[in-house]
């Protein structure tokens, strides 16, 4: 599609008919709607939401971070991960965005940043808190895919973007209880 | 450092990249310069158009790079302009490429230590200035707790911006790697 759409333009055709190229969202209205839908996600944590953090993500996203043991593959997957951290009485999760960038006229944005998780600690009453760096790709979903959260920007086949891949760094000391991955 | 300006010619040829695997052929037909070969001659022979294939060259060489134990060119990929993050399991946040460099040559000083990555995807924006790769890795260095090696696995995504300066057309502005738990175990 890239290649006929690219051929079309050098060609001085437009690249209509069937070979429809990306649709152009600014790379600021991207970089604005990853920033106040992480704001909203912090909120969605602090709530111990499961599913609505879940949908932040694609149907074929990725979460890799320390204390999996495999990285967790699909929307799915990612929601039962949540609602097995959620379960826990004394966990949190916050994150701080330090830099949004977007790909200019394209279809990839990302985030990083720095986050701090408290969970339960191995020991009845006790607590273990880590704190690490984050980035995650952003892509644009369509239809049935897109539905739930996510950065939503305007109508059109590229209106909703969510995460495709979410990974940390840092993380939990040796001995803090581990989070079960796959898919 | 300012990052140098981009040139004009670069946001054409950048699409024109993604579609060179047509129009080299067409154009080996016969005589005729296409804008995409025309913009390429101005930007000079090393010019390389930012494909994916230049993002998996990048990290074939890279890969090779630290199979020599070579931190300077390893630290090469990384980007010199100011806006780089590095973080590896284990080690506080790296911001720029001399830092990266430090911490490799003193993981080189160790016998046991090795690194290799591969990715399993790669994806080239379609306005050509970004790209990423995501995939896995597995680190074998010294334990000294332990007197033994260890082995840690887990998976890497990379962030690469385009940039006419360099060879294959990407330098590396994100790197985050996650350490899997169960791979922590020495000697694993």
């Amino acid at each position: 599609l890239l290649a006929a759409t690219a051929v079309a333009a050098l060609a001085g055709f437009p690249a209509g008919g069937a070979v429809a190229p990306p649709e152009d969202v600014a790379a600021d209205q991207v970089q604005v709607g990853i920033e106040n839908s992480e704001t909203q996600w912090n909120a969605d944590l602090a709530a111990h939401d499961a599913a609505k953090v879940a949908s932040y993500y694609a149907e074929n996203g990725w979460l890799m971070a320390p204390g999996f043991t495999a990285p967790v593959q699909g929307r799915t997957a990612i929601q039962r991960t949540m609602t097995q951290l959620c379960a826990d009485p004394n966990f949190s999760l916050t994150f701080e965005q330090n830099t949004v960038k977007a790909s200019v006229g394209g279809n990839e944005a990302y985030s990083r940043g720095t986050f701090t998780e408290t969970v339960s600690g191995p020991s009845p009453g006790t607590t273990i808190t880590f704190s690490g760096t984050y980035l995650r790709i952003y892509r644009p979903e369509s239809g049935a895919q897109a539905a739930g959260a996510g950065v939503a920007l305007a109508s059109g086949p590229y209106a909703v973007w969510k995460v495709v891949e979410d990974i940390s760094a840092g993380g939990p000391p040796p001995g803090a209880p581990k989070t079960g991955g796959g898919s | 450092m300012p990052r140098p300006p981009v040139p004009p010619a670069l946001a054409p040829l950048v699409v024109a990249g993604l579609a060179l695997g047509v129009v080299l052929p067409l154009a080996a037909c016969g005589p005729q310069p296409t804008p995409a070969n025309q913009a390429a001659n101005q930007l000079g022979p090393a010019y390389v158009a930012p494909t994916a294939r230049g993002v998996d060259a990048i990290e074939a060489a890279w890969n090779a790079d630290l199979a020599a134990r070579n931190p300077a060119k390893a630290a090469s990929h990384y980007s010199t302009f100011g806006d780089l993050l590095v973080a590896e399991p284990g080690v506080a946040p790296l911001k720029d490429p001399a830092a990266v460099q430090a911490q490799l040559t003193q993981l080189f000083a160790d016998p046991n230590f090795s690194l290799s990555f591969a990715p399993d995807v790669t994806f080239v924006s379609s306005g050509g200035d970004y790209a990423y790769t995501r995939g896995h890795f597995t680190e074998t260095l010294s334990d000294a707790a332990a007197h033994a090696k260890k082995t840690i696995r887990g998976d890497y995504v990379t962030v690469y911006e385009a940039d006419v300066a360099v060879a294959n057309g990407w330098t590396a502005i994100e790197h985050v790697a996650s350490a899997q738990t169960a791979a922590l175990a020495p000697g694993s």
